[in-house]
């Protein structure tokens, strides 16, 4: 993949900020501020000793699924104990739709009357930290091409109905991240990108004044859709202002992905777009879900050889008779988290790493099968934030999912949530 | 065919036999309210998700009071392919969208459910640059030559042009206060786009944010609170998108300009659009998304991705072969008894073979008679390909071609099972069964459902209209084996319109469902659910009702137009 050098970081407009998000900055901080990646997958596993370490706490045997994790053991941190609440709807009585549904927001989806569907019942945790703390984010899937409007691809949301769909082409991604900005930086290419995002702001604007005429116009239709677009504008007007307060930075972003639709070329574009917008500036907290919920990926790429269709149907649902390839598919899968701790790690950032202050959070929304019950959570990185890695954590008493999402607040800097999604008061992980 | 009467009220659910199957009972409603924390991003005050607590999200899909059943206004932003469609005909110039945004839960992508998000508009707003870009070089200059010239463009061509290109992009006249925002819009330009190519540019590309075009509204402009109909502009977008999944065109625009879109030329436009290129491939798209045979389009695009395709170009021929086949059908005076019996079948050099037929001479679809043993769609190489192994040629997959009948085909909705480990039990039989690899596909099936009486009483109303299929492979060829086991597509009882029957095959069955109820009632749920953007709605429910009398011998295209002048179909309650 070719490469150039990005130089050009913006600032962190805090002048831009709402005077609500800017008392919240302050209440925050004393907290440094993170970064982090939320990475969403619906691999599983065929037995849960082959994704939990064995041993003790902090002298732990790592999985057959993990066991390519050896040279970060000291950077993770895995959880076992943590289920999905099993309520709400769960349409044409599968977890398919329920569990990506809950596993960011942790509350009930809200079913698609008639159809295989729902919609999220809340925000997930990383659409909620980027309101409360004013955190731009991109939201990324990998995925082989075809339709994304389904909850099964969907786990992110800005609130009750809102989706925030990831972005499944790595083209589209990049030109959301990086789009518009002159590699060579002489000042005439600065002063031609300073005017373009002027003339677009001037569109956003006026889109935005447009936008309240047409409510205006209309009586009786739904408003959420308006309500949504709305906020779009404003989230995109607010990405514009940033972009307009340059200031030279090196770092390093990938060049345009080469359209290939295959899973492994895509699994590294969007890993590298990950990387480079976290490096760069350009986002301070990206969502990635990995495939979707019943991916019909067929893992040749990983050795798994004698799979005619679907991955899914033909080794995630004979867990048993087919345990040695789950597991070399599921490693496959969690090798791509485990080379981007490594990345981050081998990034200087100030005196630390990259690594030191990027929390990371990977959650497969599925345990054994399609249930809801022990699934696998893996926190890494965020040492700035005080996270204690180098453990494997065993929870005395089985909590939900909802607690991991409160952890996760919390260490990226929102310490006064009670609890989120559902119980409101749930509290962090015990011991994290 | 009968014209619409709306002196007819059906009952309102349609015909029993629809009622959903009720294999899976285990949905758990009562759980689905808003806790006070965790929700932030979206004001929803003032939405029912916000307001009451009761999950409902305000979407085209609520109930209505009893006693008034006009649906509420609808906004509708464009799918994906409707945007593409209606920038290249506006603008003129080729323009393909990359970005996807579709909402199909009713099975067709011009769901009434999608959203933007910040990503979709920053994307809309690159590409809205690009394209304005190449429209302001190749068009403009002969569109609007005032605009494309050096000198300051006057307010009088300003205004023209707004009024001009501002009518299509819109879809309707620009309001004085578009008019005047747009004029502002220009002004304050002036200082960074200081020549007209930069200036029309950004004009068009933020008229191509405007909400105005990303938007079809149905009804949203009624005064008072009255059920009326939409105005004749939200009619004729209505109509085109249906017919087109464009804009409306010159003609249609004029009726809605003239104040002339009655129902006699309501009728004439679906008739003319019908015949337009947008309205033939909008057609096949409805086809291919009702059979669910969007993966030849794969097919075509990647033949890598099926390694069962004897040659890469097969997989185009296959999609070549269901468009001229839906095309010679249900496009003109088809029925739907034609669709699913014409025997006039269309082959060329790569799907001749699949058929035992020698490959034709020259190039493209060649006519020719069904051979012994196959009529209509559902004997298709194309559409028997579609819902099997992508990989295995000798896997047909029956459950995926059982349910295409039972989802997709009678409209009866099959739940995954609820408190059975079906992978367990299919896990257990492929240790316990000796040579389990060996079997048909419908014997391994038959052992794995047979774990309990839960299983068989679901499995076995969907899955026999799969088995009868067996003997055509996973490419649609004939075949009496699968290794050295004999095939059986034969089904001792089947239940249609109600009724048990036996049947010994495809052949046997299809006649008979060919000229259903069943089928017609699920057509009309079908082209309901493709107008409204809606799978369960007020609207589709009065269609259907009020539909309840079309027959498989009936014009299939003529449902569409019939439903197009069904006042249903325009009606909206401002006060819902």
């Amino acid at each position: 993949m070719k490469r150039r050098t990005f130089v050009f970081r913006s600032l962190k407009a805090a002048a831009l900020l709402t005077p609500v998000l800017s008392i919240r900055r302050a209440e925050a901080r004393e907290f440094p501020t993170m970064r982090g990646l939320v990475w969403v997958n619906s691999t599983g596993y065929p037995y849960a000793e082959d994704f939990f370490p064995g041993g003790d706490t902090n002298d732990f045997t790592l999985s057959p699924i993990l066991s390519d994790f050896e040279s970060v053991r000291d950077e993770i941190v895995v959880v076992d104990g943590v289920s999905i609440r099993g309520s709400g709807p769960a349409p044409r009585g599968n977890n398919h739709v329920r569990a990506p549904g809950k596993v960011l927001t942790a509350k009930d989806i809200v079913q698609v009357p008639g159809a295989e569907d729902g919609t999220p019942g809340g925000a997930s945790i990383d659409q909620w930290l980027a309101g409360e703390l004013g955190l731009q984010t991109i939201e990324l899937q990998v995925n082989n091409g075809g339709s994304n409007n389904h909850m099964r691809h969907r786990p992110f949301a800005s609130g009750p109905g809102a989706f925030k769909p990831p972005v499944d082409n790595p083209q589209n991604a990049w030109n959301l991240l990086f789009s518009g900005f002159d590699p060579t930086s002489t000042p005439e290419a600065i002063e031609a990108t300073k005017r373009r995002l002027r003339m677009r702001k001037s569109v956003l604007d006026d889109v935005t004044d447009e936008l309240s005429r047409f409510r205006s116009e209309l009586t009786g239709v739904e408003t959420l859709k308006l309500d949504i677009h709305e906020d779009a504008i404003r989230k995109a007007e607010e990405s514009v202002a940033r972009d307009l307060e340059l200031e030279p930075v090196s770092c390093t972003v990938p060049g345009q992905s080469d359209g290939s639709s295959a899973v492994p070329d895509r699994a590294q574009a969007q890993f590298d777009l990950a990387y480079a917008a976290l490096t760069c500036g350009r986002a301070d907290l990206v969502g990635m879900i990995w495939g979707y919920s019943g991916q019909h990926w067929r893992y040749e790429w990983a050795g798994v050889t004698n799979v005619a269709d679907s991955g899914h149907d033909e080794v995630h649902h004979l867990p048993g008779a087919r345990r040695e390839d789950y597991i070399r598919m599921a490693r496959w899968d969690w090798n791509h988290l485990r080379d981007f701790i490594e990345r981050l790690r081998d990034t200087p950032d100030g005196g630390g790493t990259m690594l030191d202050s990027t929390l990371i959070m990977g959650l497969s929304f599925f345990g054994v099968h399609h249930q809801l019950d022990r699934i696998p959570v893996m926190f890494a990185g965020g040492s700035a934030s005080g996270l204690q890695t180098g453990r494997a954590v065993r929870l005395a008493e089985p909590r939900f999912n909802d607690t991991v999402l409160t952890s996760f607040a919390h260490l990226m800097g929102a310490p006064s949530l009670t609890g989120f999604g559902d119980d409101t008061a749930c509290g962090p992980v015990p011991g994290l | 065919m009968r014209t619409y009467d709306h002196r007819l009220t059906g009952p309102l659910a349609g015909a029993l036999w629809l009622l959903v199957s009720g294999c899976y009972s285990g949905l758990t409603l009562s759980e689905t309210g808003f806790g006070s924390g965790g929700d932030s991003g979206i004001d929803i005050s003032d939405t029912a998700a916000g307001g009451t607590g009761d999950g409902d999200t305000g979407d085209d899909t609520g109930e209505t009071p009893e006693g008034n059943d006009a649906p509420a206004p609808l906004l509708r932003l464009l799918s994906t392919q409707e945007y593409e469609n209606t920038v290249t005909d506006l603008l003129g110039v080729e323009f393909s969208n990359d970005v996807l945004w579709s909402d199909s839960h009713t099975g067709f992508d011009n769901g009434a459910r999608a959203q933007i998000d910040e990503s979709l508009l920053t994307l809309l707003m690159l590409q809205s640059e690009a394209v304005a870009e190449r429209y302001v070089q190749e068009r403009l200059p002969l569109d609007y030559p005032c605009l494309a010239q050096v000198e300051p463009a006057t307010l009088d061509c300003l205004d023209g042009f707004i009024d001009s290109f501002g009518f299509r992009a819109y879809r309707r006249p620009p309001t004085d206060a578009d008019r005047q925002a747009l004029l502002g819009f220009v002004d304050g330009l002036q200082v960074e786009a200081p020549n007209n190519t930069e200036l029309a540019q950004f004009l068009v590309t933020r008229m191509l944010l405007s909400p105005k075009f990303l938007y079809r509204v149905e009804g949203g402009r009624l005064d008072g609170d009255t059920p009326a109909e939409v105005d004749d502009y939200d009619r004729a977008s209505l109509i085109a998108y249906t017919m087109t999944g464009s804009m409306p065109d010159a003609l249609l625009f004029a009726s809605a300009q003239t104040g002339e879109l009655d129902d006699d030329a309501t009728a004439g436009h679906v008739r003319r659009l019908a015949e337009t290129p947008r309205g033939r491939a909008q057609m096949l798209r409805f086809a291919s998304q009702w059979f669910r045979t969007t993966s030849l389009q794969h097919m075509r695009e990647l033949p890598s991705e099926y390694p069962k395709l004897p040659t890469p170009e097969a997989g185009a021929s296959l999609a070549t072969e269901f468009d001229t086949f839906v095309e010679s059908t249900l496009l003109g005076s088809g029925t739907l008894a034609d669709l699913m019996l014409s025997t006039n079948y269309f082959v060329d050099a790569q799907t001749a073979p699949l058929y035992g037929l020698p490959a034709p001479a020259g190039i493209g679809m060649t006519p020719t008679p069904a051979p012994a043993g196959r009529s209509g769609i559902l004997g298709l190489a194309s559409v028997l390909a579609s819902h099997a192994s992508g990989a295995l040629t000798h896997k047909d997959k029956p459950i995926a071609r059982g349910m295409l009948i039972k989802n997709q085909l009678l409209c009866e909705e099959i739940g995954l099972p609820s408190g059975i480990d079906i992978n367990q039990a299919a896990e257990e039989v492929q240790e316990d069964v000796p040579d389990f690899d060996l079997m048909t596909p419908r014997e391994q099936l038959e052992l794995i459902m047979n774990q309990g009486e839960q299983c068989i009483a679901c499995h076995e109303t969907f899955m026999p209209y799969g088995f009868l299929s067996s003997n055509f492979d996973a490419l649609g060829q004939y075949q009496t084996h699968f290794g050295e086991r004999a095939l059986d597509p034969s089904v001792a009882e089947l239940q249609l319109d109600g009724e048990w029957k036996g049947y010994a095959d495809l052949a046997a069955f299809v006649p008979e469902l060919a000229h259903s109820d069943q089928l017609a009632a699920c057509y009309v749920k079908q082209v309901a659910r493709f107008i409204s953007g809606s799978i369960e709605s007020d609207l589709t429910e009065r269609l259907e009702a009020d539909f309840e009398g079309f027959t498989s011998d009936e014009v299939m295209l003529e449902l569409f137009e019939q439903m197009l002048l069904h006042p249903a179909v325009y009606e909206r309650n401002p006060s819902q």
